[in-house]
């Protein structure tokens, strides 16, 4: 079975083949010894890569893989590569609806930093809610331009409350 | 001695209070509010009571739900712990008034040195260096200018009744001064219920260097050293240290003489924290008192052996120190990190949710201060602060290299934690330098990725359990002797080294 992880620094294509009740494992053409064993059942494993160990961590399958190595983080998608191909069309399609600023928590908006129409660079802030005996101003990831805004200072909103919609710079 | 002890507080430092009450075998009363049934200071005291809905203002704020709780138990004192009602006055006194021994200095101490005006006075008078400023709060805009003009520009406006940030500003010139003396007065009066505000010279770049001061009812006061909490964001520390790197021991003498004058002018009694400010050419003022137990008390604690929390108890019982200045030891070098529930990539956002997972530090020299366990909710009413990881070494180089090495092996899942901001803080070279100031966070540099492991690794490893989680039935007999269910990845590389 062949699947390919696309990250944001590349794409690699993991074979992976029982043979003689072993499972092969191939990088990019390339076979690598690999030992894996779950630790905790909780996400918790460890990964023994020819002798090195490593600590390997399942983080959150939800929407991408994202798992930690030796704790540093790495986000991807796994698909079978023949799958891959199709999906890769279809979430190009998905993107260019743009970027929602969701609510991480429970709080409220004491600022709107953006307006429609407004073009959002990615790091900028666009909402401020307070939570938490904190002020916390939320930012753009991708960025883009406003289309919608959905709350206005004083709304209590809930976690994960889409606030504000961007959309692509061009067109649209 | 006492034999029962309330402690009105949450979290991290309520257990921290009951481990020392359990060693000193007194019994322990917990209060806890809707939203911490489940928290672990519950569970760790002897009796618990309920004094509350989950908000702070309608529970752990509540003085008279804290002193029917101590009645209702037949606590003999209580232990504020820090936050909360720990510096609030009127608290202090109807303790002593309702019989109730409050471990902490009097209602009386805390007054003169919360407001910040009375007490800069009363540190001029004893001797103590303060910010050139201001001892009164302002009476007119006319007035505000003159002092300004003394001191000379830029100058910082500041509250009289509170701290925190609230009511502060920086002003760099004449022009802005009006705006900034209006918009700082309403900023405190809705903050402290107080509109007063003082001005002082603002000093650019400072370090902020404390002192730990323990005083007995006997008239004996002593310093524990300072701690070095420079590593600040927002006006909340992050990471402290004890020695600072700016005092020499003719500055730490005198640092250490004047906490102490501090304090006596006070008319102090328990432990208790002198902050004061160092500029670029080290010296030292007077900028506040916390009359209180801080949350960094342990960097004092690892350097001195001593046990702070046993100290104010027994302070408070009535008993003197049981040591002179010369008789306290200092060793070593000790860092503490505070471990919050925020995300440090998202501009520090609280995170909160379940702790899917922990794997807590240990070895010599690794102590961890924690309010939380595995399977714990971190709600979203109380401070994100959860745990605090303090490490000791014999030297500053092998303290940071103890504390990156702790904080690597410190797994907490389920929601994002600032260990990440710390590892990347400890490995700052102006951090190992010694040579940083309160500009320290906005001054990092983004972290090194040489240590960054091969991508493709990350990409085997998701695949294989992506792999494993398509296939739901197994072959019979394919568990392999560990009995696990991954025995199917015993792969070709385990079996070609047992060949060679």
């Amino acid at each position: 079975m062949r699947y390919l992880a696309s990250m944001e620094t590349g794409s690699y294509t993991v074979g992976l083949e029982e043979r003689d009740e072993t499972l092969h494992v191939e990088i990019d053409g390339n076979p690598l010894s690999i030992d894996l064993i779950a630790v905790d059942g909780n996400g918790l494993y460890s990964l023994l890569v020819g002798n090195r160990s490593h600590t390997a961590v399942l983080l959150d399958t939800t929407e991408r893989f994202r798992v930690e190595i030796d704790g540093v983080a790495f986000d991807m998608d796994i698909e079978q590569e023949d799958l891959a191909r199709l999906w890769q069309s279809v979430k190009r399609k998905a993107h260019a609806g743009g970027e929602q600023i969701k609510a991480p928590m429970p709080g409220r908006v004491i600022a709107v930093e953006a307006t429609v129409g407004d073009v959002v660079t990615p790091g900028k802030g666009v909402i401020v809610i307070e939570a938490m005996k904190m002020e916390n101003e939320l930012r753009a990831h991708a960025g883009g331009v406003v289309k919608e805004v959905r709350v206005k200072v004083g709304d209590p909103v809930n976690k994960n409350d889409v606030l504000m919609m961007l959309g692509a710079q061009t067109g649209e | 001695m006492f034999e029962k002890i309330l402690i009105a507080n949450r979290g991290e430092i309520a257990v921290r209070v009951i481990r020392t009450c359990r060693e000193m075998g007194i019994q322990t009363v917990a209060v806890f509010s809707e939203a911490d049934r489940g928290a672990p200071h519950v569970r760790y005291a002897d009796e618990a009571c309920l004094i509350g809905p989950a908000l702070s203002r309608e529970s752990y704020l509540l003085p008279e739900n804290i002193i029917a709780a101590a009645r209702k138990t037949g606590a003999q004192a209580v232990h504020p712990g820090y936050g909360f009602l720990s510096e609030r006055a009127a608290f202090a006194d109807r303790c002593v008034d309702a019989g109730i021994a409050f471990i902490g200095p009097s209602g009386e101490a805390m007054r003169a040195m919360g407001d910040k005006t009375a007490a800069r006075r009363a540190m001029r008078t004893a001797g103590v260096p303060v910010v050139p400023g201001t001892e009164e709060g302002l009476n007119d805009d006319a007035e505000a200018v003159r002092v300004a003009d003394e001191v000379g520009y830029p100058v910082l406006i500041k509250a009289a009744m509170g701290g925190g940030g609230k009511g502060m500003r920086i002003v760099r010139n004449p022009e802005e001064l009006a705006s900034a003396l209006r918009s700082a007065r309403s900023e405190a009066l809705s903050a402290f219920g107080d509109g007063a505000v003082y001005i002082e010279k603002y000093l650019e770049d400072p370090r902020h260097v404390e002192f730990q001061i323990l005083a007995d009812a006997h008239g004996h006061t002593v310093h524990l050293g300072e701690r070095e909490c420079s590593v600040q964001r927002r006006h909340q520390k992050l990471i402290e240290e004890s020695p600072s790197c700016i005092l020499d021991d003719r500055l730490r003498a005198e640092m250490g003489t004047a906490a102490v004058r501090a304090a006596e002018a006070a008319g102090y009694v328990n432990a208790g924290t002198i902050e004061f400010i160092v500029d670029r050419n080290r010296n030292f003022y007077f900028l506040e008192m916390n009359t209180r137990l801080q949350v960094e008390h342990p960097v004092t604690e690892m350097r001195t052996g001593l046990d702070l929390v046993r100290e104010q108890i027994l302070v408070a019982s009535g008993s003197p120190l049981r040591f002179t200045q010369e008789e306290i030891p200092f060793r070593g070098a000790a860092i503490e990190c505070r471990i919050s529930a925020e995300d440090p990539d998202e501009n520090f956002m609280p995170s909160i949710g379940k702790i899917t997972r922990l794997v807590e530090p240990g070895g010599p020299g690794v102590r961890i201060d924690s309010g939380f366990y595995r399977g714990y909710e971190v709600p979203i009413f109380y401070d994100p602060m959860i745990a605090k990881l303090i490490v000791w070494a014999e030297t500053r180089d092998e303290a940071i290299a103890r504390m990156k090495r702790a904080l690597s092996e410190y797994e907490i899942g389920g929601i994002k934690t600032t260990v990440s901001f710390h590892l990347q803080a400890l490995s700052d070279a102006r951090f190992v330098s010694g040579n940083y100031t309160t500009r320290f966070i906005e001054q990092m540099t983004p972290g090194d990725k040489q240590d960054a492991p091969d991508p493709r690794i990350a990409a085997a490893f998701a695949t294989l359990v992506k792999h494993r989680t398509r296939k739901t039935a197994r072959p019979a007999g394919s568990s392999g002797p560990s009995g696990t269910e991954f025995s199917a990845w015993k792969l070709a590389g385990r079996r070609a080294g047992l060949r060679k």
